[in-house]
């Protein structure tokens, strides 16, 4: 948008083009001297490459297979995921969310984004957006449902609102039709999605990338 | 603070835009906004400030601002706000920089609070009530559970800064656990809702006990 159109919206400051405004905050604390060799990019590799719903996934097909590890899943999540090696920022405090045949757990930040990074990864515009932290916690029934996720109507939905310390992953299901499958094969089923809440997984759906 | 953030029941907004394991693309859409996250974390790293803070700060872009600028550019408002109000830059440095208006977050209005001295501790099972509270300063706890009733779920095994202080910079903010309290959808929103439960994890000094 351009200064001159900006100017015509009632309200709205007049603000140069946001990555002038992004790239200006770095190189201003640069020029300080403040920003240590490769902080920003660091993070960035770390944002991208690390925090993934992989690992999210691994947990997961672990808890389908091993009794053990489901139980302290579920006992002490963060337990379980150090684990793994897989805490961090933004997932030090962990609680995975049991769905059974009677409960669908949903996970929603409605004051601004908070996720579980480093086990699901950065959260997606969708779950970020006005509409999903407005809704939600409210219709969450309807809102699965517009997600293409229906659920029957015996089925109580709890929707956690991440307010706090907390991180959260929901404990899927397992499905039908995955009887003798490996951890590895399970693990490419449990989508981004399942781990948020709003997907559950299938036997016919595979993850292909790494964030999707 | 009973700003514009806290979005969680209102309504007319439409489809979230997404449909189940649709499609997302990449991590960052475009090559500046890492940046936000990065530079926050710096903040924090270098002792600036604190995250609570930057979700204040966040809080504090005036309504209209926030209700049109997308996600990863509130976090560089956010930031670069800070960043100016703890002295470390000046705003005409940054718009210098920038070459044009780098509008920030408005000032707070509160100066904060300590952590409230009259606590008492809830076992899993206890029913508590989130206290009627209004306060111009930074909370997490969403607007639609204050004064209502639900279950004590979980009580954490850590504790943290009370967000009413730490969002403030203050070193008062003491340290607590949270508990996920777990209210009936019906107690939030009447028969206005298709939800089971809501859970939210509330720090304690945000709850009472219900007799």
């Amino acid at each position: 948008m351009t200064l001159a159109a900006s100017q015509n919206r009632t309200g709205l400051p007049e603000q140069a083009p946001v990555e002038d405004r992004a790239w200006a905050l770095k190189n201003a604390l640069d020029a300080k001297g403040l920003i240590p060799a490769g902080f920003n990019e660091d993070w960035k590799k770390t944002f991208e490459e690390d925090y993934t719903p992989r690992r999210g996934a691994e947990l997961v097909a672990r808890a389908w297979t091993d009794p053990v590890f489901r139980d302290l899943l579920l006992s002490d999540g963060t337990a379980a995921v150090a684990q793994y090696g897989y805490l961090g920022a933004q997932g030090e405090y962990i609680r995975a969310l049991e769905d059974t045949p009677t409960v669908k757990n949903v996970i929603v930040c409605s004051l601004c984004s908070c996720t579980a990074w480093p086990i699901l990864g950065l959260p997606p515009s969708w779950y970020k957006g006005f509409e999903y932290r407005a809704r939600v916690v409210r219709e969450p029934r309807k809102v699965l449902a517009e997600m293409n996720t229906e659920l029957p109507a015996d089925v109580e939905i709890r929707v956690y609102d991440t307010t706090a310390e907390t991180r959260y992953m929901v404990l899927p299901m397992r499905p039908a039709g995955t009887e003798g499958w490996t951890a590895e094969e399970l693990a490419r089923i449990v989508t981004k999605d399942c781990l948020i809440g709003v997907a559950l997984p299938s036997a016919d759906v595979v993850v292909e990338h790494p964030n999707t | 603070m009973d700003g514009v953030h806290d979005l969680a029941g209102k309504q007319g907004f439409g489809r979230v835009p997404h449909t189940a394991n649709g499609p997302i693309g990449d991590t960052f859409k475009y090559d500046w906004e890492h940046l936000g996250y990065s530079l926050l974390f710096l903040g924090v790293t270098n002792g600036y400030f604190t995250l609570d803070e930057v979700r204040h700060a966040v809080e504090r872009i005036e309504p209209r601002h926030y209700l049109t600028t997308p996600y990863y550019e509130r976090y560089v408002i956010g930031a670069a706000t800070l960043m100016v109000e703890k002295g470390v830059l000046t705003h005409d440095e940054l718009e210098a920089m920038t070459g044009g208006p780098f509008p920030l977050a408005l000032p707070a209005t509160s100066a904060g609070r300590p952590a409230r001295e009259n606590r008492e501790t809830f076992e899993v099972g206890d029913k508590v009530r989130v206290t009627d509270d209004h306060f111009a300063g930074h909370v997490r706890y969403p607007a639609f559970c204050r004064g209502k009733v639900g279950t004590v779920q979980h009580r954490t095994t850590q504790t943290w800064p009370f967000p009413d202080s730490a969002g403030h910079g203050r070193a008062d903010g003491g340290s607590e656990p949270t508990y996920h309290v777990e209210f009936d959808a019906a107690e939030l929103f009447g028969d206005d809702t298709d939800a089971g439960s809501v859970v939210v994890d509330l720090f304690e000094g945000y709850l009472e006990r219900v007799a």
